[in-house]
């Protein structure tokens, strides 16, 4: 009898063995980890090598299933319009998997914001700088005429008339204040027309206008991020976007006029006017 | 069957275990699943701006004679060219323009000469002599200016050329200060403000009606005189406020502000003396292509000709 139940015994904590193997062997591919990626963007966003990063890197977390939450640690004074939109639409297309939150350190300005605004919730410090929702541009000047230099069309080389331009800009105005007011929804006390003043906002103001969410570290917002996901025993995994020029890199009036000759474009950008 | 059953259960054991393992692992990482809310996608279809509000124009005007004097002695922040919509209405109503350089003498651009140099016959010595638009006779030519035009001046006027402009004014001459807050550095208060007028240092906005953007403003507000005589909305661009103690002849309305100051007034970016003499604008780019075809733009372009044009009575004594 004894020996029955030894080998009942024995057969059965062997297969037991065979159980635990065969579960941790289906359960670690299937049920990894979960990871909360932070990712830093810091600094002006004027290389399309920051937009081809950002978007790959986002694109990766989107397909990555341990990936189950991101958060956006955001420094930055803004940048180039249509290096910054694509990162706003890939932001809200990550969105639609996990939770994307966005945390302001000194400072979310123009382009900054425009991305902080794409995330399910913003946190800022009390004294972050938040907001200058606006665009500007160069007006574009007069052609120089060549003898030897002939273009086929009128505007060929300066791209349109003052005034297109100036369309164009109240286009582009339009639409950042849209993206602002579509993502923030209800949460916003501030009207199109106080919006569109431009003003930078402190983190306590920046909350009691609905800019911001709350006012919180990383850390706090990496625990919000988890509850969203409804997650534990995570693991935070640190990136960081290539970003050529440091966050204390600001423009002047003559730096910004030298930019957008040498790139004409739309600025989604804070830059101190002296 | 005893066999048969041995095995089930063996099987059974091993998915249960594993099973376990996998809800054991689940649990311990996971509280629940994520339902993602649903995102607002933005749609960019409905971004439009309204089209230009060009008007058609035609200036009718008469023609008449007289000599307007340009300053181009004070670093004037301007080019002639892009003034052309303001010129060529004076050169059409039969007014000779001439440009003073800064080597030309005021005193005798704006005086004439003196009984002296008249008795004499002496012609005191020039500098280069710009050429004037509609080069008109030799009488024409020598005589003083009947209007003085100060455009965005880079550079003070000396205090003796303040004299000398006041002195034009008491004998009948008229003034015509033209600035604008996109041209930095002008210096044009310490003569204007001999005359009671002040350009301050800001510019207008309004966020909620404008001309595409919010330092376009529209101003349909006006007092009722000559200079704008026929005008219903005139637009202008990053235009200033000219404070002064009831000058003003265009008003802003309830949602212009000036930047340097946050509450509510009613603000003048045109000014026009009492006696009729001294005429403030605070905008040139109304004056330019293609802002002059706007709304009522060239009709107050042609009133301001008009009313250079209308010369002042000169008195001769010096």
């Amino acid at each position: 009898m004894k020996r029955f139940l030894r080998r009942v015994f024995t057969s059965f904590l062997f297969f037991m063995l065979v159980g635990v193997a065969l579960g941790i062997a289906v359960a670690v591919p299937v049920i990894p980890r979960p990871k909360i990626v932070t990712i830093s963007i810091s600094g002006p966003m004027l290389d399309q090598a920051f937009t081809d990063d950002a978007l790959d890197t986002l694109r990766k977390l989107g397909k990555d299933n341990s990936v189950r939450a991101v958060v956006l640690q955001i420094d930055s004074p803004g940048g180039g319009a249509s290096l910054v939109e694509p990162v706003y639409l890939e932001l809200l297309r990550l969105r639609q998997k996990k939770p994307v939150i966005a945390v302001v350190g000194s400072m979310a300005a123009s382009g900054g914001y425009y991305l902080a605004a794409a995330a399910d919730y913003i946190y800022a410090q009390p004294t972050s700088q938040v907001g200058s929702i606006g665009v500007f541009s160069g007006l574009p000047q007069a052609e120089q005429l060549a003898e030897d230099l002939l273009t086929s069309g009128l505007f060929k080389a300066t791209g349109g008339s003052k005034r297109k331009a100036i369309e164009e800009l109240e286009m582009v105005r339009q639409e950042f204040v849209s993206a602002v007011t579509l993502q923030r929804g209800g949460r916003l006390t501030l009207s199109d027309q106080q919006i569109s003043l431009g003003a930078l906002y402190l983190g306590t103001d920046a909350l009691r206008y609905g800019l911001i969410d709350e006012i919180g570290p990383v850390t706090v917002a990496i625990e919000r991020a988890a509850e969203m996901a409804r997650i534990r025993n995570y693991e935070v995994v640190k990136k960081t976007i290539f970003q050529p020029l440091p966050f204390f890199f600001f423009f002047s009036v003559e730096q910004m006029k030298a930019q957008i000759s040498s790139a004409p474009g739309y600025y989604y950008l804070y830059f101190e006017s002296k | 069957m005893r066999a048969f059953i041995s095995i089930a259960s063996r099987i059974i054991v091993v998915l249960v275990v594993a099973a376990a393992i996998v809800a054991g692992r689940a649990l311990f990482f996971h509280e629940g699943s994520y339902q993602p809310s649903s995102v607002a996608m933005p749609g960019y279809t409905q971004v439009a701006v309204p089209p230009a509000p060009t008007t058609e124009f035609t200036d009718n005007f008469t023609k008449g004679s007289g000599i307007v004097l340009v300053d181009l002695a004070h670093r004037n922040r301007f080019f002639r060219e892009e003034l052309s919509p303001l010129f060529l209405p004076l050169v059409s109503r039969g007014l000779t323009v001439r440009f003073l350089s800064p080597a030309d003498n005021l005193e005798k651009e704006l005086l004439g000469d003196t009984e002296e140099e008249k008795g004499n016959g002496e012609t005191p010595a020039n500098g280069e002599e710009e050429v004037a638009l509609n080069d008109g006779n030799e009488e024409e030519k020598e005589a003083p200016a009947d209007v003085f035009i100060i455009i965005a001046p880079q550079e003070e006027f000396s205090n003796d050329a303040l004299k000398t402009v006041k002195k034009f004014v008491d004998k009948g001459g008229k003034l015509l200060l033209i600035a604008d807050p996109t041209r930095s550095g002008t210096q044009i208060n310490k003569l204007a403000m001999g005359f009671g007028l002040i350009f301050e240092s800001d510019y207008l906005y309004n966020m909620i009606e404008n001309e595409l953007n919010y330092r376009n403003v529209f101003i349909t507000d006006f007092k009722q005189n000559g200079v704008t005589g026929k005008l219903k909305k005139i637009a202008l661009y990053t235009a200033g406020s000219i404070s002064s103690a009831d000058a003003g002849i265009a008003f802003t309305g309830g949602n212009t502000f000036s930047s340097l100051v946050e509450s509510r007034q009613r603000l003048s970016p045109i000014a026009l003396t009492s006696d009729d003499k001294i005429l403030a604008v605070y905008d040139i780019t109304f004056m330019t292509e293609p802002y002059n075809g706007i709304l009522d733009n060239n009709q107050l372009i042609a009133n301001i000709a008009d009313w250079v044009a209308q010369k002042g009575k000169r008195t001769t004594s010096k």
